[in-house]
């Protein structure tokens, strides 16, 4: 039998090496240290404070266990200026910085703004607390899991967009070679066994009039309807199409329904469900291409907001979905709206279940500003 | 004996110090403060909490204002006097930074440092630009552009390349504004947009074709694009080229002309693809599998213009029968591919899949 010093040692040692356990939703299991991710392409959220980082370079989707005391919603302090006050906390000025994306926890109301440092490309995730104060998430010592995205022959460059979906994590990834866009499919919770599943996603690009399955996903989101589980996937050009995942088979096509057109000339950015007045709508913001050549407000970003019934169902779908603007530009419908006050927004997130925190460019400089939901 | 010790603990409390110390790396520092003793004495040896350690030293970046910016992140350690500060990430080059102590008593000192701007390497350039070809179909589909060196990124990438026009006008909205780089950010792929390629699309019916067969067009690179150390391009690239007719069909391996390789030799196998395919995708599409199905190793090599693939196999090659595999994301420079038209409509063509395996025997 073991003397007692011999035993904790044993059991020191044995704490030391193992994975941490996490009884949680989405984690079941980590490892502490450096994720090693390589570049970071998106951020969003899932329950529990996990935060959800799409690497591309590393083809890889890391889930961070952040550790933020919750929080009451008190409002959030805009902050003018704030690319250069991100820049100048890592010394640098602010075209010194590129910001990537941004995304809020959930549970805290921190902000978590992704940024790269041009000089040595440093990859850097700041946190903003609603009062103001810009601090750092140090990558070198977290709790984390992390999947690799395998696709067969075609590699994956870049992750546009990663998302919880109730019962798994879902990821839209390309290639930097093949035009090809890969739906990813990660069961949870999440341990260091974890592996992905990827589909390819047809679908019928409603400005185009026809199928094809090469067409990539800038932004998804999982919603539900009638129990099924559906990712709706927005791409340049700009259609928002829905997607039944929960019930298919690895390497398998995903065949989607278009459900709107936005227009042409629009890449979306950002996209989340919310309820307003006990309705449900979407909000999604987007890049317009063709700002030169025809605007749609001050700034070559705007925003729309639809309700979430005209993704529902299968009778206004593909070629006879929902379009945004007639030719000439004129609304074809008023259940997809512009919001004016979202003119200049490049990325935003949900906070507190009431507003929006928005990185929103003024003409004059980037603001960090929380906004009402519209 | 008394005066020997008031002098003794005089000369003992030397002034308090800041010292930057540069590292190997550039922009990596190491900033010391040398405490009065009454404040070492204050502080346990070891790490120190950011917010106290900000309060007594703290690095901060100088911009056009002449005032110093907020406190940059890192860690702070003190040491029997002396108190550390490692930035968290390392200064810019070129950039300048004030130190300053700030001791609850006393006055306060401060030090400006200018991390020095030196290049390790020469200034990038372009090395090349696939496809290498003078002459693209109208529905050409995206540029490789290969740099000597990791290159800056950013979305700003897409003011610095334009394409111009047989007029010297800019084609204007030419690009799908992704980025998209290699790993080490040596090679940028660059799309035309595909919106304005494939057709009854309302973005080609709104802005028509990118390229109109019969012009000719110049892709160029300004000196805008930098390094990732900053450093400009050192010159301006070209690529000159026409458009021709639009190529709507799929590469098709039946059509290649295979010359195979001698046996008991390393000569190459050589494929003529009868047209030009998309450089990185060739290099990754195609595998020769002996005939118990191994891959068999060797290097694979495109001629110029991407129309030859040549292997040569790390052993000779046997009397068996040998074959070529072909992937099906292997795409020509329309973004066609064996198994269907980049510009299909799934519903209407229903086109069964190239040939995917080629087989062929060394000659004796």
């Amino acid at each position: 039998m073991l003397r007692l010093p011999t035993m904790l040692i044993a059991l020191l040692l044995v704490s030391c090496f193992a994975p941490l356990a996490f009884a949680g939703k989405v984690l079941k299991s980590t490892q502490q240290g450096d994720p090693q991710i390589q570049t970071i392409n998106t951020l969003s959220f899932a329950p529990e404070g996990v935060l959800l980082i799409g690497d591309g370079r590393g083809a890889q989707i890391v889930a961070v266990q952040t550790s933020d005391s919750p929080a009451k919603w008190g409002g959030f302090t805009t902050i003018e200026g704030i690319d250069t006050k991100l820049a100048a906390r890592v010394g640098a000025t602010t075209k010194g910085i590129e910001i990537i994306d941004m995304a809020v926890s959930p549970v805290t109301n921190v902000a978590y703004i992704a940024a790269r440092k041009q000089d040595d490309k440093s990859q850097i995730i700041f946190t903003v607390r609603p009062g103001g104060y810009i601090g750092i998430l140090d990558l070198t010592d977290v709790h984390y899991a992390s999947v690799k995205l395998r696709s067969g022959d075609a590699t994956v460059s870049l992750i546009t967009d990663v998302a919880w979906a109730d019962s798994q994590i879902v990821a839209a990834a390309r290639s930097s070679e093949a035009f090809s866009s890969k739906i990813f499919s990660i069961p949870v919770p999440l341990s260091k066994k974890s592996t992905s599943k990827v589909f390819t996603a047809e679908t019928y690009h409603v400005s185009h009039g026809r199928w094809e399955t090469k067409a990539p996903m800038s932004v998804l989101i999982p919603i539900k309807e009638n129990d099924q589980t559906y990712v709706v996937g927005a791409f340049s050009c700009t259609p928002v199409v829905k997607y039944r995942i929960d019930a298919l088979k690895p390497g398998a096509t995903v065949k989607g329904s278009s459900m709107i057109e936005l227009g042409s000339g629009n890449r979306p950015v950002d996209m989340f469900v919310y309820e307003k007045n006990g309705k449900p709508f979407v909000l999604a913001n987007t890049f317009r291409f063709h700002h030169k050549r025809k605007a749609f407000g001050p700034s070559p970003y705007w925003t729309v907001k639809f309700q979430q019934g005209l993704l529902a169902g299968d009778a206004a779908v593909n070629e006879k979905a929902v379009r945004r603007l007639k030719a000439g530009y004129e609304p074809a419908t008023d259940r997809i709206e512009m919001v004016p006050s979202f003119h200049g927004v490049m990325q935003m997130d949900r906070i507190a279940g009431t507003h929006v925190l928005a990185l929103q460019d003024t003409g004059k400089g980037l603001n960090l500003v929380a906004l009402d939901l519209p | 004996m008394f005066i020997h010790c008031l002098l003794a603990s005089v000369i003992l409390q030397a002034d308090p110090s800041i010292e930057v110390r540069p590292g190997t790396r550039p922009g990596e520092v190491e900033v010391a403060a040398s405490l009065d003793r009454h404040l070492a004495a204050t502080l346990p040896n070891g790490a120190v909490q950011p917010k106290r350690g900000e309060a007594l030293l703290r690095v901060s970046l100088v911009t056009n204002s002449k005032e110093p910016g907020p406190a940059i992140f890192g860690s702070y350690h003190h040491a029997d006097g002396t108190l550390r500060f490692v930035p968290r990430f390392r200064l810019v080059p070129g950039q300048t930074y004030r130190v300053t102590y700030s001791p609850p008593k006393g006055s306060s000192l401060k030090q400006t440092y200018r991390v020095p701007l030196r290049y390790t390497q020469p200034a990038p350039r372009v090395t090349a630009v696939y496809p290498t070809a003078t002459q693209l179909p109208a529905n050409h589909l995206k540029f490789y552009i290969h740099f000597s060196q990791p290159m800056r990124e950013g979305r700003d990438i897409f003011r610095h390349i334009q394409l111009l026009d047989d007029s010297g006008a800019t084609v204007p909205g030419a690009w799908r504004r992704t980025e998209l780089w290699n790993k080490d950010a040596t090679r940028f792929t660059l799309w035309i947009h595909p919106g304005r390629i494939k057709q009854g699309v309302n973005l080609r019916n709104d802005e028509g074709p990118v390229l109109v067969a019969g012009r000719k067009y110049t892709l160029r690179i300004s000196t805008a694009l930098q390094g990732a150390d900053g450093q400009p391009l050192i010159r301006e690239h070209l690529k000159r080229f026409e458009a021709r007719v639009a190529d709507r069909r799929r590469p098709d391996p039946t059509q290649w002309i295979v010359a195979p390789p001698q046996h008991a030799t390393r000569d190459p196998l050589r494929v003529n693809f009868r047209e030009s395919l998309d450089r990185a995708l060739s290099l990754r599409c195609l595998r020769v599998h002996d005939a118990k199905g191994k891959p068999v190793p060797g290097t694979a090599t495109l001629s110029p213009g991407e129309s030859h693939w040549n292997f040569v196999p790390s052993s000779p090659w046997n009397n068996g029968i040998y074959q070529l595999s072909v992937g099906g994301t292997l795409e020509d420079l329309a973004g066609n591919t064996p198994i269907r038209v980049f510009d299909t409509d799934l519903d209407a063509n229903q086109l069964s899949p190239q040939v995917k395996r080629i087989s062929f025997r060394p000659s004796p």
